[in-house]
């Protein structure tokens, strides 16, 4: 409805210049300073104008949430349990919680509809992971098969360039939970 | 790095942490729930000993405390490997550090959620002192559990 809306309203805009250009060559009378200042006020390419997030550089990740990962020097056994009804979180940078609200719909509708911001286990899983020796250290977490990406937020101005107002980086959960290490 | 699914992530039963059943600890720990720090406790932190330990485990610290720690082993004897079990409740992280150096860590969980058990199986190797520092926010609560299995 609001694309609608403003199409409607930017096409009464630019019926609105054209007559008053085509009267103003016709009778001589319009000002030069409003013969500049009207095109930018028109959007002869029709580029949108409404505020949207985008998404960019969309990657597949093993998402772990910081809060639910165990680290260990090489040799170390490390081990995790988790309890049915854990919940682990992605993040979002540089984000209000109306901006997350909104990247994950956008990657909903773009990247997959399983995405969330969190997610919860319905079972109890638990694993153990020994640091091999040819790493100083390692990592073993809960977490999820998931995504990582750039986000950005902007609109067209009025001579149709985009004008990034809020960008970040997101990583979200997307599958059912399993053990991973690195 | 990529991580790579552990495959052996079946769900195990590691709900029944609340008991020692197999009577082979020396000192177990009270089993009591910790409530959280929060004040809402919707969940407390849970006993991080495990059930299953084999008949000879030697607890060696069992301790539930909150910030920055130290704790002295006794003897560590012939015990070739010590684990370390925890839980904590949280915003930051928990360190166990020997002479300076970090032999496990972990994130831990703000309240509100279940807390994931962490565990480390630490070769006797690594191990340069008896007396180890739990490194934690003053904010954190943390409880942990130190043995010896045979």
């Amino acid at each position: 409805m609001r694309s609608i809306s403003n199409a409607s309203f930017r096409a009464a805009r630019v019926g609105a210049v054209v007559l008053l250009v085509a009267g103003g060559a016709a009778l001589g009378a319009v000002s030069p300073a409003f013969a500049q200042e009207a095109p930018q006020t028109v959007h002869p390419n029709r580029c949108g104008e409404d505020p949207s997030y985008s998404l960019t550089g969309v990657k597949g990740t093993f998402v772990a949430d910081p809060g639910k990962r165990v680290y260990g020097q090489s040799g170390v056994t490390l081990s995790i349990s988790a309890a049915s009804g854990t919940t682990w979180s992605g993040s979002v940078t540089s984000a209000t919680q109306g901006d997350i609200n909104a990247i994950i719909a956008e990657a909903k509708e773009t990247v997959s509809v399983s995405i969330g911001y969190s997610k919860t286990t319905t079972v109890s899983l638990g694993g153990s992971w020994q640091v091999p020796k040819n790493q100083s250290s390692g990592w073993l977490a809960l977490g999820s098969e998931g995504y990582t990406m750039g986000w950005y937020y902007g609109y067209n101005n009025g001579n149709c360039q985009f004008v990034k107002t809020k960008s970040g980086t997101a990583t979200l959960p997307a599958q059912t939970p399993y053990i991973g290490h690195s | 790095m990529r991580a790579r699914p552990y495959p052996a992530v079946a769900a195990l039963s590691i709900l029944a942490l609340a008991g020692c059943t197999s009577g082979s600890h020396t000192a177990s720990p009270s089993n009591t729930p910790v409530p959280s720090q929060s004040g809402s406790a919707a969940v407390p932190l849970p006993d991080p000993l495990p059930t299953d330990l084999p008949v000879g485990t030697k607890t060696l610290i069992s301790r539930t405390s909150q910030g920055t720690q130290t704790v002295t082993l006794p003897n560590l004897g012939n015990d070739k490997t010590v684990s370390v079990k925890w839980a904590c409740e949280g915003s930051t992280t928990l360190k166990i550090t020997d002479a300076g150096k970090a032999l496990v860590a972990s994130g831990c969980t703000p309240s509100g959620t279940q807390f994931p058990i962490y565990g480390g199986d630490i070769p006797r190797s690594l191990i340069t002192s008896t007396t180890w520092k739990i490194e934690a926010d003053p904010s954190t609560t943390w409880r942990i559990v130190i043995y010896a299995a045979p």
